[in-house]
C-alpha cells in the first residue's frame, strides 16, 4: 500500500519543484535524504498499532499540489483575534508580512518566518533543522522535513518574559488539493517565558492536507504555554507532530483544541530529559459531523527524576464521528519520583459515534505515582429532562450539557484573555 | 385547567419486566384551585407528577391528561413547560457545569419565546431575578453556582420555587417541596407559592404533612394509594390523615 504512495508521481513532481527553489546546499541535501527515508518507510498502515484506527492511505490516491499564496484575503479574517498580540499570519503556507504584526515584540527576541530566519540566522537555525526526527515512528515527520520550506523560528533569550501572546495563524484560503508542510521551531532559553497560540483556519479551501511539525525546546527554568486551535475545513486532513524537549525545572502547559478537519491526527510527544521538569497537557476534541475523525496520541517520556506530567483530555462526539485517544507514559529506570496522571473523558451525543480510548503506562522504576482513567458516557438523562421540563428545547439543552462537560477544562486556562478566546471559538464554531 | 382521565402507567425494569404504577387516576383541577395529594411512600405520586411533566421513562398505557385544552401526551416536556406546566421536583438534579443564572435565563427566554413574548435582556433579567431571590431570601451567590450542585436539600427546594416564580406557570405541581425544610424555609416557600396564587392559576401540592397545608390551604385533598386516588375531600381530610395515618383507608376499594 505505502509503496504506491512513496512512488506517487505527484509527490515526486512536487518534490522536484520544491528542490528547484534556492536554498542552502546542506538543506537541499537534508531534504533529499529525508525524502528518501520517507519513501523507504512509507505511510503508516492500519496494521501498525499506533495507526490501527486512523486510515491515511487515501492520501496516496490524492493529487496534492504545492500551495500558492492567495490574493483573496477573506474579509474580517483578523477581526475575531485576541487584542494585544504578536501576530504572524500565513496564507496557504506562505508568510504574509502585510497581515502580520510584530510591533509588540521585545527587540531581543528573534521571531521570523523560517525562510527569513534561514537567511538572517543560518547558523542558529541549522542545528534545529538538522535534528533527526523519529520518522520511523512518525513517517509524516520525514515528509515534513522533505518538503519544509516555511514555518516559524522563535528564539527567546535568557530571562526574557514576553508579556503578550504570540499568535501563529495559518490561514488556508481559496485553494483546494494542496499539501503544506510548515515547520515551527521554538526555543525558550533559561528562565524565559512565553505564551503561544498556533491556529489553523480555512476560508473557501477544501480537501487540502496540512502536515505540520512544531518543535519546542524549553531550557531550564523556562515556561512555555502552548495553545493550539485546529479548525481546518471539514474536508481537509490535518496531521501534526508537536515535539517538546524539556530541561531541568522547565514547565510546559499545552492546550489543544481540535474541531476541524475530516481527519486530524495530533501527536504530542513530551521529553522530560532533566529533573523537576513539569508538563501539563490539556485538550478538547469536538466532533460534530458524519465521518469526522480526530485522533490524539500523546507520549510522555519521563527520563529523569522528580518530573511531573498530567494529561486531561475531553471529547464530545456527535453523529457518526470517530475519535481516538491514546496516551502513554514511559518512565525510565532513572525516573524516580515520577508523578504522572492521565485522564480522558468522552461524551457521546449519538449512538453511532465511536471512541477508542487508551491511557497506558510503561514503568521501569518504583517510587512513582501514576494515575490513569478513561470514561465514555452519554448525556445524563435526568439532567436533560430537568432542563427540558424548564422549557429549554432539547437541542439547546443538549448543547448546555455538552458545554457543561468541557467547561471545567476551559476554566483551567490561567490567562483570561486566552480563556475567553478559546471559549468564544468553541461556542461559535463548535456550537457549544 | 388540568383534567386527568383514567390514567394508567407502568415502567419496565432492567429485566424488561413491566411494573404497573398508576392504575386509573382521575383528577380534575379547576382554575384558581389548590389540590393536595397525600398518600404513603411508593403510591405513585411522583410518578404521576413526572408523567405530567413529560418524563418518557414511563409508559402511559391508558387514559389521558389535558392542560387547558391541550393534550399533554402530544407535547414534549419543553412544550408543556411553555404551555404553563411546572413541576417542582422531589429530588432536583444537580447539573455540574451549567451555571444557575445562565440556566434560568435560558429557561425564561425559551418559555417567553413560546408564549410569543420578547426575550428579557440581561439587565431586565437580572433585576427580575434579584427581586425574586430577595422574596425567597436566597443569597445572590447561588446565581453564579452550577444548577443545584452542592446545594443543601432545603436550598434545592428553594431553587425550585425560585424557578417557578421566574417561569410563572399556570399549573404548578409541588412534589414534596416541604420535606427537608426548616420552619423558616417552609414559610418562605409557602409565601412564594401564595404570591403566585390567583384565580387563573392552579396548584397541586404533593405532601405528607399537614404543616405545609396550614400555609397553602387546599380546596381539595386527595389520598393516593397503590396508583389510585382512593379518597377525596376538603381540607379537613388532611387533618384527619395526620391524626389517623393511612391505615384506616386501606379497605376502601
Ligand atoms: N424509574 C423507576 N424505576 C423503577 N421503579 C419505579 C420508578 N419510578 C417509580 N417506581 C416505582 O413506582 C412506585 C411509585 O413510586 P413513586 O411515584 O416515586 O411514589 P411516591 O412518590 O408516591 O412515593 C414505587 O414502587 C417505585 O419504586
Ligand atoms: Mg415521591
Amino acid at each position: 500500500m505505502s509503496a504506491v504512495f512513496s512512488t506517487s508521481s505527484w509527490l515526486e513532481n512536487i518534490f522536484d519543484i520544491t528542490s528547484s527553489v534556492f536554498q542552502p546546499p546542506w538543506l537541499q541535501a537534508f531534504r533529499t535524504q529525508q525524502f528518501k527515508k520517507f519513501r523507504e518507510r512509507g505511510l503508516p498502515t492500519m496494521q501498525e498499532e499506533r495507526w490501527k484506527y486512523t486510515p491515511v492511505s487515501y492520501l496516496e490516491r490524492t493529487n496534492f499540489s504545492l500551495p500558492i499564496i492567495s490574493n483573496k484575503w477573506p474579509k474580517n479574517c483578523l477581526e475575531e483575534n485576541l487584542n494585544s498580540i504578536i501576530l504572524l499570519v500565513f496564507n496557504n503556507g506562505h508568510f504574509s508580512e502585510e497581515m502580520s504584526d510584530l510591533h509588540l515584540l521585545p527587540p531581543e527576541v528573534i521571531l521570523s518566518p523560517l525562510s527569513a530566519a534561514l537567511q538572517a540566522h543560518e547558523h542558529l537555525v541549522k542545528p534545529y533543522l538538522l535534528q533527526q526526527l523519529d520518522g520511523q515512528r512518525h513517517p509524516f515527520m520525514y515528509l515534513n522535513s522533505a518538503f519544509l520550506n516555511e514555518g516559524i523560528f522563535l528564539q527567546i533569550p535568557k530571562n526574557c518574559v514576553i508579556p503578550y501572546p504570540i499568535h501563529f495563524l495559518f490561514l488556508n484560503i481559496n485553494q483546494s488539493y494542496f499539501m503544506a508542510s510548515p515547520r515551527n521551531i521554538i526555543v525558550a532559553h533559561e528562565n524565559s517565558q512565553v505564551k503561544i497560540i498556533e491556529e489553523h483556519r480555512a476560508y473557501q479551501a477544501e480537501n487540502y492536507f496540512i502536515n505540520v511539525v512544531t518543535e519546542l525546546y524549553t531550557n531550564s527554568n523556562a515556561r512555555v504555554d502552548y495553545y493550539k486551535l485546529q479548525r481546518e475545513h471539514l474536508t481537509s486532513t490535518h496531521i501534526a507532530n508537536i515535539n517538546v524537549h524539556q530541561k531541568q525545572n522547565s514547565c510546559v502547559n499545552t492546550f489543544l483544541v481540535d474541531f476541524g478537519s475530516r481527519l486530524a491526527r495530533e501527536d504530542l510527544t513530551i521529553n522530560l530529559y532533566e529533573r523537576r521538569a513539569t508538563c501539563h497537557m490539556k485538550g478538547l476534541y469536538l466532533l460534530r459531523h458524519d465521518d469526522q475523525h480526530i485522533d490524539n496520541h500523546i507520549y510522555v517520556d519521563h527520563a529523569a527524576e522528580n518530573c511531573t506530567s498530567s494529561v486531561l483530555y475531553k471529547g464530545i462526539l456527535d453523529k457518526k464521528s470517530q475519535a481516538v485517544f491514546n496516551s502513554k507514559v514511559y518512565a525510565h529506570v532513572e525516573a524516580k519520583k515520577t508523578h504522572a496522571q492521565q485522564t480522558n473523558h468522552n461524551l457521546l451525543l449519538s449512538s453511532s459515534a465511536e471512541v477508542n480510548t487508551k491511557p497506558e503506562l510503561e514503568i521501569y522504576t518504583d517510587d512513582v505515582t501514576c494515575l490513569h482513567g478513561a470514561t465514555v458516557g452519554q448525556v445524563n438523562a435526568e439532567a436533560l429532562f430537568y432542563l427540558r421540563a424548564r422549557g429549554i428545547e432539547k437541542e439547546a439543552a443538549l448543547k448546555l450539557l455538552a458545554h457543561a462537560f468541557i467547561t471545567d477544562v476551559i476554566e483551567k486556562i490561567e490567562d483570561s484573555a486566552m480563556k475567553n478566546y478559546i471559549q468564544r471559538q468553541v461556542s461559535h464554531y463548535a456550537g457549544l | 385547567m388540568l383534567i386527568i382521565k383514567n390514567l394508567h402507567a407502568s415502567i419496565r425494569d432492567e429485566k424488561q419486566k413491566t411494573k404497573k404504577i398508576l392504575c386509573g387516576i382521575d383528577l380534575h383541577v379547576k382554575s384558581g384551585e389548590v389540590h393536595a395529594i397525600m398518600g404513603p411512600n411508593g403510591s405513585g405520586k411522583s410518578t404521576l407528577a413526572n408523567i405530567l411533566a413529560g418524563q418518557k421513562e414511563y409508559e402511559v398505557t391508558q387514559g389521558e391528561a389535558w392542560l387547558d385544552g391541550k393534550n399533554l401526551m402530544d407535547l414534549e416536556p419543553e412544550s408543556r413547560a411553555a404551555a404553563g406546566l411546572f413541576l417542582a421536583f422531589q429530588y432536583p438534579v444537580e447539573i455540574p457545569g451549567v451555571n444557575n443564572m445562565y440556566f434560568l435565563k435560558a429557561a425564561v427566554n425559551s418559555v417567553r419565546k413560546h408564549r410569543q413574548l420578547p426575550p428579557l435582556d440581561a439587565m431586565d433579567f437580572l433585576t427580575l431575578i434579584k427581586n425574586k431571590m430577595k422574596e425567597m431570601e436566597m443569597d445572590e451567590k447561588f446565581l453564579s453556582r452550577a444548577v443545584n450542585e452542592g446545594f443543601s436539600g432545603g436550598e434545592k427546594k428553594c431553587n425550585e420555587i425560585l424557578q417557578m416564580l421566574m417561569l410563572e406557570p399556570k399549573l404548578a405541581i409541588l412534589d414534596e417541596t416541604d420535606s427537608g425544610l426548616d420552619i423558616d424555609a417552609l414559610q418562605r416557600v409557602a409565601k412564594g407559592v401564595n404570591s403566585l396564587r390567583d384565580f387563573k392559576r392552579s396548584i397541586v401540592v404533593v405532601t405528607h404533612y399537614q404543616r405545609l397545608l396550614n400555609y397553602i390551604v387546599p380546596d381539595v385533598v386527595h389520598v393516593m394509594m397503590k396508583g389510585k386516588i382512593i379518597k377525596s375531600g376538603g381540607k379537613e381530610l388532611a387533618l384527619e390523615l395526620e391524626e389517623k395515618g393511612y391505615g384506616w383507608l386501606g379497605s376502601t376499594e
